[in-house]
């Protein structure tokens, strides 16, 4: 191991300590409780679901509840609103820790369904340019460009995957994306804005751009996908270590990927103390150090024992490396893992990059010249018919995921020490034998 | 034979993308003309949880959405049983302003190009929904009828039975015997929806149309016990009941009385949150 990975290491591992106990640190004000009627804002993206719309809701008093809503209401961001109904705090569901959750974001109450009165234009206060409003109108127009287009539960897979709107999926196809192994390509992450990129990057070099000219358009555009998105952790852990890699690639000392992807972590842990602890990160950063670690080992493996074609190896090798590493994460989390993974990524990731890049396309050309949109979103149709089916068919397989019941905490760790230890014992092998052969 | 000669020039990956493509364009042409040349009455009632849904497609492709339940899961069946580029439906019948029949329909409304909505004569509910719902066909600016016995629409013999002109019948006081009541027949098979219709409505529908005699019929109010009355199921004597009603649902519909009325008569029930969606072909 290098010593600048090690140093990094350590710095990770004392943020982490640090950072630990900060969460209790906010403490709510009490204030709430029990039946009340408040007035306040809508302070974030409506999230249409298929039983309510979620939304986090602001009181004049600056309490941030989250607000479960009828579904048959029209709401949207920026609404001056009065809930009148009960303020509860927020409690576990499946083992799922919501309370410590939400409280990292600064919420300590949840209300269900309370009646939801829109105040008059007269009390709604005169709001100055809102860079958000204007990024949630454009959202909307997006899903209502791919509604108009594709029918359900089409559409929804569009909008998740380009989107990362994972919460409009039903619930079928939801459960048959998490059995499948399949439910990455829903959550934006670096596979998505690798494809986006070279899609963007490509696009600009054939319409005749220089290289340099292609890269930064291409960048622009892509930060504005990104701010799209809503920013989840994996897609900044991307951009950090893109940024790493390629600084180092300009000054001549390519930077090592493992250091990039520490720095990355480092980074968030110190502009939001508590990220490490969401499932999210997590997912994110081991699925990558996956890959990093034992994506030749089981390429080499793969090699060794068939002849199957040169990408079907590289897609197996990468779902069997991110998996080693993450299983003991969704099961704790969400008490199964897809064991036929393996399979439905092979015949979903090729045709991943198709779906996001004629999914934005449908998207661009929906706002500008229709009949084009309309002859996308055919193949649109075709491609993501393809991934519903995959997901459904191989998810409601029998046995196609392992279910855990109360995974211990303690086996998590154990399980992770014992794969660090097996790997550093197998490089110092490799490393004696190295050094026999310069004997 | 030049074209060919010119193909082949092609290197290796170009020919097989060529190939690929021309397979799929081949394909997505086969999807529409068999959609096209589908010369069916398509009936199909939705497992959409407590709720009804009944989507019926002419031979002429005219479209016709009875009820949309409680959720946009008929979306998907919608998705599921229409063609991809098919985004119009011609009518949409709601049959009485309850949650359970026209939450679904919003959500069609706000996705599909809605040509006709038939609703019932009461129009309003002082409900959320219901406002919403009312905005919505306002937003879509689809012609709006209210129903009236005699009133038929579509290329087949599809007929609204009730209810009645008001100048006709005192008009009942209860949202659900204000539903409309629609008759279906084709080639000699006959569909009765009765929406959420109570056992009042089943009597004025014996006295006025004595001799019905029905073939399929759609249980009233997900197989509640104040529908379905046991003069009614005599005299309309149906060959199958199909009961949509949602699993484990909070009213326990449908009724055990009334399961036991239809086995009493021998006419097989299919319930949809068993036996799932029904799709019938004529």
């Amino acid at each position: 191991m290098y010593k600048s990975t090690f140093i990094l290491i350590s710095i990770l591992v004392v943020l982490i300590f640090i950072t630990r106990y900060n969460d209790t640190q906010i403490q709510d004000s009490g204030f709430f409780n029990g039946k009340k009627q408040i007035k306040g804002i809508i302070a974030s993206d409506i999230e249409l679901r298929e039983k309510s719309q979620k939304f986090i809701f602001i009181s004049k008093s600056n309490e941030k509840i989250i607000v479960f809503a009828n579904r048959y209401v029209n709401l949207n961001y920026g609404d001056n609103i009065e809930i009148n109904g009960n303020i509860e705090k927020p409690e576990f569901f499946n083992n799922f820790d919501y309370p410590a959750f939400l409280s990292r974001q600064g919420i300590f109450y949840v209300s269900y369904y309370p009646s939801i009165t829109l105040l008059s234009e007269l009390e709604t206060q005169i709001v100055k340019f809102d860079f958000w409003h204007l990024i949630y109108n454009i959202k909307n127009n997006m899903r209502d460009i791919v509604n108009k287009y594709l029918p359900e539960p089409n559409a929804s897979l569009v909008l998740a995957g380009t989107l990362g709107d994972d919460f409009i999926l039903d619930n079928e196809l939801k459960i048959g994306l998490g059995k499948s192994g399949l439910y990455h390509i829903v959550a934006v992450s670096g596979l998505h804005i690798a494809i986006i990129l070279g899609a963007l990057f490509l696009f600009f070099i054939v319409v005749g751009l220089k290289r340099n000219c292609a890269t930064i358009v291409a960048l622009i555009f892509l930060f504005f996908y990104i701010v799209l998105t809503g920013m989840p952790f994996s897609v900044i852990r991307a951009g950090i270590m893109g940024v790493i890699l390629f600084l180092g690639f300009l000054i001549g000392r390519p930077s090592n990927t493992i250091n990039a992807l520490i720095i990355s972590a480092i980074a968030i842990i110190l502009w939001q103390n508590t990220a490490w602890q969401e499932i999210s990160f997590q997912l994110s950063f081991l699925a990558v150090l996956g890959i990093l670690l034992f994506f030749r080992f089981f390429q080499n493996i793969f090699i060794k024992i068939s002849k199957i074609p040169k990408f079907i190896v590289d897609i197996l090798s990468i779902t069997m490396a991110v998996l080693i590493l993450i299983w003991p994460i969704l099961t704790y989390n969400f008490g199964e893992f897809s064991i036929i993974a393996p399979i439905s990524n092979v015949l979903v990731l090729p045709i991943l990059p198709i779906l996001l890049i004629l999914g934005l396309l449908v998207i661009i050309f929906g706002f500008f010249f229709a009949p084009v949109a309309i002859f996308f979103s055919w193949f649109l149709w075709l491609v993501s018919e393809w991934i519903i089916f995959i997901a459904e068919f191989l998810g409601n397989l029998p046995g196609a995921s392992i279910k855990f019941t109360n995974t211990n905490i303690w086996f998590v760790i154990a399980y992770y020490v014992l794969l660090v230890g097996i790997f550093s014992a197998s490089k110092l092998k490799v490393k004696k034998e190295k050094l026999k052969i310069y004997d | 034979m030049i074209k060919f000669n010119n193909f082949l020039k092609f290197s290796k990956s170009v020919r097989l993308g060529i190939l690929l493509f021309t397979g799929i364009v081949v394909f997505l042409l086969v999807i529409v003309f068999v959609d096209l040349f589908n010369k069916n009455l398509r009936v199909s009632f939705y497992d959409i949880g407590q709720g009804d849904a009944v989507f019926i497609e002419t031979p002429e492709n005219y479209q016709i959405l009875i009820d949309g339940g409680p959720s946009p899961n008929i979306l998907r069946k919608l998705g599921r049983d229409m063609i991809f580029w098919d985004k119009t439906i011609d009518l949409i019948i709601a049959t009485h302003p309850d949650s359970d029949h026209i939450s679904g329909l919003i959500d069609v409304l706000k996705r599909y190009k809605v040509k006709n909505v038939l609703i019932s004569p009461i129009i309003s509910k002082d409900t959320d929904v219901f406002k919403v719902f009312y905005q919505a066909i306002w937003n879509e600016g689809a012609r709006l009828y209210l129903a009236e016995a005699g009133q038929s629409f579509s290329d087949i013999n599809f007929k609204v039975l009730y209810p009645f002109k008001f100048t006709e019948y005192k008009p009942l006081g209860d949202f659900n015997d204000m539903s409309i009541v629609n008759l279906l027949e084709y080639k000699g098979q006959k569909i009765l929806f009765t929406g959420d219709a109570t056992k009042a409505v089943e009597d004025i529908l014996l006295e006025k149309y004595p001799e019905i005699d029905i073939d399929i019929l759609r249980v009233g109010h997900h197989g509640s016990k104040t529908s379905s009355s046991f003069n009614f199921l005599k005299s309309i004597s149906p060959n199958l009941a199909i009961i949509q009603v949602g699993k484990d649902n909070r009213y326990k519909h449908p009724h055990i009385s009334v399961i036991e009325r239809f086995q009493n008569f021998g006419i097989p029930i299919w319930r949809t949150d068993l036996d799932g969606d029904l799709k019938l072909r004529f």
